[in-house]
Formats: structure tokens, sequence, C-alpha cells
């Protein structure tokens, strides 16, 4: 995926205002499940959207390490909407979501083995074989770890991405979030991850839950998350970023003040790194 | 089964229901774990009513939060989600429900279905001008992709209707049969209630019925000229409002 700027994920609460004039967003993520819709106002909009913004898919249900078979109609249906408004990119979580036919909208955790990575890697390579190009696999956020792991995060993340030739979305405030809940060195997460592969970055906000960060998306970009982002967009040259906001939505007037923020950061620690 | 296997399959039990198998594969102390895996419980539940309050806010209002969340995990403890996208979560809640509330669950999900039914052009009067009088009686029509119909023995659409103009719910009505056609011109969702000869009309029509079948079955009960006339009048309604496809 090119470098496409600064972008936000099209909520249809901005709908309008989006629409209604000129905004400092250079894109748009787009939540893929929201437009897998026969028709209405939901793809009109988006098609309206594309005439004058790139828009790159984002989607929640691919289930990619879950041990149920790949849903192939899902997976079509995916392609057919690519093809009809032409992303920049398309991706997904690096998580499973349900087994057995249950679908729990949920971005469960994988463990960080090799039989994981063997068995993730091999799915990635039909589903880029389906819809003809690299996907891109975003890190999620974490409340729990497994016995027996083999290898940390970072290291599972950097070797799916390897094993599978794919891209990365890197979901800053994911590490961050899991850098508190299990204990580890936020920096060297980002040191550990192929520079060339990580293509987009996340930025939202969390809640805390007791000693627990939780990923909610319902509150600004936390300043502990801004300053992991200075290291990400120093190191990571290539990535688009983007803030996501689900919940307590504000004016898109508010977060395209937040993306500022997010550009004049980019701005300075890449002129700091040169 | 693989390891990765039994591990997903535990933490769905867990998260549906409170199974504790999986406890023992998760790091850290037993009081934390829990804790943990609390979190994907509290989340699956209060993902899956957000989507419900959002497929039936009229319902929720009607009912009120607490009854309407006792609705919600009763059908959640029911019904574990299965389709790719959570828009189409909560088709069958109606079965939580009876009389009224039902009705307006029922109501409620056909809008959502109408909201983003396949696009569709509607036929038009110049469509049908541009038509050799010879043509008429063999016309074929067929209803605009995105029409549904809906039958209610209560005052549901008054109680969706008020509560979506923000006005006080009507009293409980005594039972009354309406058919109602509900469909999308555009983007935006319109309805209205309809007569029973009409409804089996427009079935007729989704049978693949001419526009002369259609004159022929208003014959049985009042004139040739009188059934011409009302189904005229019929498509000349339906036309205006976009009923009508246009095309095959």
């Amino acid at each position: 995926m090119r470098q496409l700027g600064f972008g936000l994920g099209l909520r249809p609460d901005h709908y309008d205002a989006v629409l209604d004039g000129a905004h400092r967003i250079d894109w748009f993520e787009v939540t893929t499940e929201n437009y897998l819709v026969p028709g209405g106002k939901p793809l009109h909009y988006l098609e309206r959207l594309r005439e004058r913004y790139p828009l790159v898919m984002h989607g929640v249900s691919l289930s990619i390490g879950s041990t149920a078979p790949l849903d192939f109609a899902y997976l079509h249906s995916v392609r057919e909407l690519a093809r009809r408004i032409e992303p920049e990119g398309i991706s997904d979580h690096l998580c499973w979501t349900g087994v057995d036919g249950v679908n729990l909208h949920d971005l469960l955790p994988l463990p960080h083995t090799d039989e994981a990575i063997e068995h993730v890697a091999a799915r990635v390579r039909q589903v880029q074989d389906v819809l003809g190009r690299r996907i891109m696999l975003e890190n999620v956020s974490s409340y729990v770890s497994f016995r027996g792991a083999q290898m940390s995060e970072s290291g599972f993340v950097a070797a799916v991405s390897e094993a599978a030739d794919c891209l990365l979305l890197l979901d800053v405030n994911n590490v961050y979030v899991n850098s508190v809940n299990h204990g580890f060195d936020p920096v060297s997460y980002l040191n550990a991850l192929p520079v060339e592969r990580v293509r987009q970055l996340h930025l939202a906000g969390h809640s805390r839950r007791g000693h627990l960060l939780v990923d909610t998306h319902d509150a600004p970009v936390a300043d502990a998350v801004w300053r992991l982002y200075e290291v990400a967009a120093a190191r990571f040259v290539h990535a688009s970023t983007m803030i996501e906001r689900d919940d307590r939505i504000p004016p898109l007037a508010d977060l395209v003040d937040e993306l500022d923020h997010a550009r004049r950061l980019a701005a300075s620690a890449l002129e700091a790194a040169a | 089964m693989t390891h990765l296997a039994t591990l997903q399959a535990q933490i769905q039990q867990r998260v549906l229901r409170g199974d504790t198998a999986i406890e023992p594969q998760v790091a850290g102390r037993a009081q934390d774990v829990a804790l943990r895996l609390g979190i994907y419980e509290h989340a699956y539940r209060a993902r899956l009513k957000e989507a419900l309050g959002m497929a039936y806010p009229v319902l929720r209002e009607c009912l009120g939060r607490d009854a309407f969340d006792a609705v919600a995990t009763a059908y959640i403890d029911s019904a574990p989600p299965t389709h790719r996208s959570i828009r189409w979560y909560g088709a069958a809640l109606h079965r939580e429900l009876r009389g009224m509330h039902a009705e307006l669950a029922r109501w409620e999900w056909l809008l959502g279905e109408v909201f983003d039914a396949a696009d569709d052009r509607a036929l038009t009067e110049a469509d049908l001008a541009r038509l050799a009088p010879t043509d008429w009686p063999a016309l074929r029509l067929r209803l605009h992709r995105t029409v549904r119909f809906c039958e209610t023995t209560t005052n549901a659409v008054a109680c969706w209707q008020a509560a979506a103009a923000l006005v006080p719910l009507p009293p409980p009505r005594d039972p009354e049969r309406l058919w109602w056609v509900v469909w999308r011109r555009d983007v935006s969702t319109r309805f209205r209630s309809t007569p029973l000869d009409e409804v089996r009309a427009f079935m007729r029509l989704g049978a693949g019925a001419t526009f002369a079948d259609l004159c022929a079955d208003l014959a049985r009960d009042m004139t040739g000229r009188e059934a011409a006339m009302r189904a005229a009048t019929w498509l000349k309604r339906w036309i205006g409002e976009g009923l009508i496809g246009r095309g095959c």
C-alpha cells in the first residue's frame, strides 16, 4: 500500500460532514463488513466518498487464525466490494473470531507458537490468492497470554508476516495496551517488526479497568500512545496513519484536530531522525 | 484435535457459557486469569446488546432499558451469532416477545432489511407511455426489489411512528388486522398500509401475473370496466410511489 498520509475511520455519524466540505483528511479507512450489504444508504455514501478520497478496507471478521475452515463466501463478498471501490489496501486482524459456525464478533488472541504461525501463514496465502493482493494484518489488543508461548508477541507478528509474505497494520495503541497488560517494553516491540512490511499505523483511545487497559476506541489518543507514535512514525516511514474512534464519537472537526496533532508529531519525529 | 483447536474451543465455551476449562492454559494467578477472561465475556455480551439496540431502537424505548436488556440477554443466550457482519444479528428477537412488542420487533427488523436491500431502478410513467396499447394486456410488472410486506394485528406501527416522532405512545388498541407495504425510494425508506385486495395484487405480480391477469382477478367482484379502472388506478399510484421495478 502506498503512503497515503493521515486519515480517519469513516463513521456513519460523519457521512454528511465529510461530504459537506473540504477537510484536512487525506484518506478514509472503512469497516469492510458495514458495506457487505446488497445496497441502500451505506453503499450510496461509500461510493460518493470514494469519488473524493482514497479508501482502505478494514475487516473484523476474516478470522484468519481460526481453526474453522476459511469462509470463502465471505471472502468472495470482500473481493466483490474491493472491485467496486478499488481500495488502496485491505486489512484485517491477526486473531480469530469464532469456531464451530459461531462468530463471536470479538478479536480473540492467538497463542504465540510455531503451530499458530504455520496455521495462520497458510491461510493468509489462501486469502491473498483469492483477493489477488497482499493483505495487511493488525496486531490486536489482548488481555490474556497463554502458557507454552514460544516467543514474544512482536516475534510472533513478525514471523507471521514473513511466513505469509503479508503486510502489517501496526496499531500503536494496541502495542501500548498490551505492554501494560502483559508487561513488556513497547519500543522493543516496534524495533522487532520488519520496517518494510508495516504500511499503516492505527491510533486510538483506551480505558482502564483495574490494573488492565482495555482497547475501547472511545476516547482521544492517550499521551503515552502519542509518545510511542513518535517512535513508530520515525521508524515506519512508509506507513500511513489513521485515527479510529468507535464510541462517544465527537464532531468531525475534533478528530481532524487530533489528526493534525499526529501530523505535527510525525513531522517532528522524522526531522529528528534525519 | 490440535492444540490450537482445543484452545479456541475452550475460549469460545468460556465466552459463551463461562466454562472454566481454559483457565489452566492462561498465564497468571487464578484470580487475575478470571479477571482477564472476564473482559472477553463482558465485551461479547456488550457488543451484541449494542447491536440489538441499534437494530431495535424503538423497541428498546418502548420496553425500557432494563426490560430490553433482559430480552437481549435471553436472546444472546439462545442464539450465538453466526453471521460475519454483526448487522445481521438479531433477526429472530421477536421470538422472545409477545403481542405488540413482537410485532414491533418484526417491524423494525423489516425496516432494517429495506434500508440496505438491493438497489433497483423504478419504472416511470414515461416508460409506460412508450408502450403501444396492444402491449398492455401482456404487460408483466415486477415489484421494486426493496418491496417487503408485513401484517400487524396490534398498533405496533402507530407506536413506532409515535416513538420516531418523539411523541407519547398511543394506548393499546383493540386487535385490528392491517397489511403494510414497505419499500425504499433512492435511500429513503417508505411505508403505507394497504387493503387486502391490493396486497393480493402485489402477490400476483410477484408470481408473474400480467396486467390482464390483475384485471381478470378484480373482475370476479366487479364489472370488467370497473376492474380495468381499479387496476389502472393502482398502477398509476404504484408507479408514482416507486413500487414497480424497471426491466426484468
